[in-house]
């Protein structure tokens, strides 16, 4: 905004309320502006607290449900966050906390307005949505159950009954116990707004039947995205989802006739599509809807390298696109040439210890730079990659300049990297991708240099978030990285070279600070050299090394792997943990 | 009573009784029975309006100056709108919350708009009018645009001001808009630790 355009400031009188509570409570979004308004004065701040929509809180244990309900108490929309990121993996005690209950009191007491909420890695009771669902249910619009867990189908039910008006259900990747499949049902039947319904990544089961029923009844259904069930009962679903845009799940059987996959016609809007377990002989379905398609889930196919190449040249309107690695170099280079308007690319790994994957299956600096040059929109990019090079970094740092998610790990397959270390190239992505707001980088020891992480330290502008694996080669780099990243709020390290010290010291040095995570690093027995960084407001969790079972999901206990010790530390304003589990040691000063 | 079949009985009755010869020709009672038919005025579009309704309005302001502005000006605040078509027979409409210069403007601006060709983008008239207003009488202007129910002229309004606050530290907010930190040290402190830590959007 021109400064010398602006109207004179007043001389004389005050702004008059009812103008600032509709400007503040319409056009005043931005959580940097909201914040800067409600510091002003006391007038200001009130009118921020009577008219902030939404709410965020990144960690839940770093404020109490009472103090968020006395600041916002007309509040219409909460997120909270429960278990570290690292809970995704495998990593965090299953115990470890996030429990919601006490939020859901504090709602049910004295949060009337709020009509959304999502509750992301926390342990959610059927009690706690019998609770939510008797004091809210009847405003209730959204509710995102995200990677939860500690519920049931009888919880499902419960909602189902008395969200009348719920219009987004969202439940995916959490576990929930119970195998009845009628909870479903009781959504078909008593709900009629519902428009977008994910169960994905979950074990809930249904009949295809329920889902006809659902789409007649929910005339609004533009997202549905199921678990698995085999894509040829739902050809009665595709008929009578006319407003369907996204779908996702379902899952292909192999042994079943070939021609009875053939006879599935997809809503004429779909837009957004992701199969499981779509193979090579089944691709040609999905053939005529490919000019339309805006997103691409390609991640739990079956699909070979050139079946890639053959599908992906036909989607040139593609705005997000998932994928195994098994695309290859030679598959990114036909995203590079069809897909112009492309501004999401997530590669995952793919499944190599069983051999399945295709030997042209891996993503380098090759497939990188392709996509750099060809793909000038890009805002986010996640890959898994076997091979990078310095001028890879520096191709995407001159082209990808609307670059504000960039996450890199090298895999450790190949013994011998083309280009280690990669100071230089890091540098140059940090500095030409100038809108980078977070930034993962996951290497091996040599990838980069003490001097290389002072780099990334020095240059990391207005990064707020960072995950850093085997970087660095003492704790001289740390502590020059430290020096920098002003900006950076939250910090997850991995399988580096640190002492508890200096990790300690790094944690005081960075000023923005307000969450820290680190596993594998010279870890003591107690964590007590830790306690350097002891201050007010400061929550330090230690958890000590332990045993347990390697795939929870899969396997019945025999085999166990050692997990190393974590450091978990974050700035709290309720104090200290009450509710820690024995797995869970805080560590607070004498 | 229902008007309707009255007026119908007077035409029966007319051979008998010419008094009541005439049909009500009096607006008001032309109103009052669409009124009671159930139709609802508000959805009555202004092209198929009915005669009676008035070319022009008069406003009134708070200091009771007025103002003479055509009928589809005037329709671009809610308050006016109702005022006219719901056949109260509010003319003129008083809006005795908005002083006369600040009127003044509103009426600028919805003379602006209504005279806008099909598809042509006032963003640039919109910023330089308002740019032009002092600060005290831009946020008048807003409050106005409230209470008036003009959704166009809150909406931009609004968004001007939204822009000038955007992007301004806590320190510039103070110093552009005069206003002096009530808070104690503590107190500020408290609040950016909540919304360092705790709270985001």
């Amino acid at each position: 905004m021109d400064r010398t355009k602006l109207p004179r400031p007043a001389t004389c009188g005050e702004v008059p309320d009812v103008a600032l509570e509709c400007v503040l409570g319409g056009y005043v979004d931005d959580p940097r502006d909201r914040a800067a308004v409600s510091l002003v004065c006391r007038r200001w701040y009130r009118i921020d607290c009577l008219t902030r929509k939404h709410v965020t809180i990144a960690t839940c244990y770093a404020a109490t449900p009472r103090r968020l309900r006395l600041r916002f108490p007309r509040l219409e929309s909460l997120k909270l966050k429960g278990k570290p990121r690292a809970a995704m993996f495998n990593l965090i005690p299953e115990d470890w906390g996030g429990h919601v209950a006490p939020w859901i009191e504090e709602i049910a007491d004295g949060l009337d307005c709020l009509k959304a909420i999502h509750l992301r890695r926390m342990i959610v009771t059927d009690g706690d949505l019998a609770v939510l669902v008797r004091a809210r249910g009847h405003m209730l619009q959204s509710l995102k159950i995200d990677k939860c867990s500690g519920f049931s189908t009888d919880g499902l039910k419960i909602v189902s009954r008395s969200c009348r008006c719920l219009r987004t259900l969202f439940l995916e990747e959490s576990s929930i116990a119970g195998s009845d499949d009628d909870w479903l049902r009781e959504f078909a039947v008593n709900n009629s707004a519902l428009e977008s319904l994910n169960f994905y990544m979950t074990d809930l089961r249904i009949s295809p039947q329920d889902l006809e029923l659902l789409a007649r009844n929910c005339r609004s259904l533009t997202s549905l995205k199921i678990s698995e069930c085999d894509v040829s009962d739902l050809v009665g679903l595709f008929q009578t989802a006319a407003a369907l845009e996204e779908f996702g799940g379902g899952s292909f059987d192999d042994q079943r006739e070939g021609d009875k996959y053939e006879k599935i016609i997809f809503p004429k809007k779909l837009c957004s599509l992701g199969l499981i377990f779509m193979g090579t002989n089944q691709m040609s379905m999905i053939f005529p809807g490919c000019a339309a398609l805006k997103r691409l889930d390609l991640q739990y196919t079956f699909l070979s390298t050139e079946d890639h190449c053959q599908l992906i040249q036909r989607c040139p309107n593609l705005e997000v696109l998932e994928v195994r690695n098994v695309i290859g170099d030679r598959g990114l280079e036909v995203v590079a040439q069809t897909c112009k308007k492309l501004r999401r690319l997530r590669i995952e790994r793919g499944d190599d210890d069983q051999g399945l994957e295709d030997e042209q299956g891996k993503v380098s600096q090759v497939g990188l730079s392709a996509l750099a040059l060809g793909c000038p929109e890009l805002e986010y990019i996640a890959v898994y990659v076997s091979d990078i090079t310095n001028a890879a970094f520096e191709t995407i740092g001159t082209f990808s300049k609307k670059l504000c998610d960039f996450r890199l790990v090298l895999l450790d397959r190949e013994e011998r990297i083309t280009d280690l270390p990669l100071d230089n190239g890091v540098r140059s992505l940090l500095r030409g991708c100038t809108n980078l707001r977070r930034f993962a980088l996951y290497l091996r020891p040599g990838g980069l240099s003490d001097v290389g992480l002072g780099y990334i330290g020095e240059y990391s502008g207005n990064i707020q978030y960072m995950l850093l694996g085997n970087v660095g080669e003492s704790d001289l780099g740390l502590l020059c990285f430290a020096r920098g990243c002003l900006k950076l709020q939250k910090l997850e390290l991995r399988s580096c070279c640190f002492t508890e010290h200096s990790l300690a010291l790094a944690a005081l040095q960075l000023p923005s600070l307000r969450y820290l995570w680190v596993q594998g690093y010279k870890a003591s027995q107690t964590g007590r050299d830790l306690l350097a960084m002891a201050r007010p407001y400061w929550n330090i969790e230690f958890i000590p090394p332990r045993s347990q079972i390697a795939d929870p999901v899969n396997d019945d206990g025999r085999v166990r792997v050692e997990c190393q010790a974590q450091i978990l530390a974050y700035y709290s304003l309720a104090g200290k943990r009450l509710d820690c589990p024995e797995s869970v040691v805080p560590l607070h000063p004498e | 009573m229902d008007m309707e079949d009255d007026t119908v009985q007077v035409r029966e009755n007319s051979a008998e009784d010419t008094e009541m010869l005439e049909l009500p020709k009096d607006p008001a009672e032309v109103k009052a029975s669409e009124f009671i038919k159930g139709e609802s005025s508000k959805e009555i579009p202004v092209e198929s309006q009915q005669p009676e309704l008035p070319e022009n309005v008069v406003l009134q302001s708070l200091e009771k100056e007025e103002f003479i502005i055509k009928l589809a000006v005037g329709q671009q605040s809610e308050i006016i709108k109702n005022a006219i078509l719901d056949g109260r027979g509010e003319n003129p409409v008083p809006l005795l919350n908005v002083s006369a210069p600040i009127l003044a403007k509103a009426i600028e601006f919805w003379k602006r708009h209504i005279d806008a060709a099909e598809g042509e983008d006032l963003t640039e008239w919109d910023k330089a009018f308002l740019g032009d207003l002092s600060q005290e009488v831009l946020f008048e202007l807003a409050a106005a645009a409230n209470y008036m129910e003009s959704k166009s002229l809150l909406d931009c309004t609004c968004k001007f001001i939204a822009d000038i606050i955007k992007e301004m530290k806590v320190e510039e907010v103070r110093d552009y808009f005069g206003i002096e930190c009530d808070f104690t040290e503590e107190e500020e402190r408290k609040m950016r630790e909540d919304n360092a830590w705790a709270f985001e959007q």
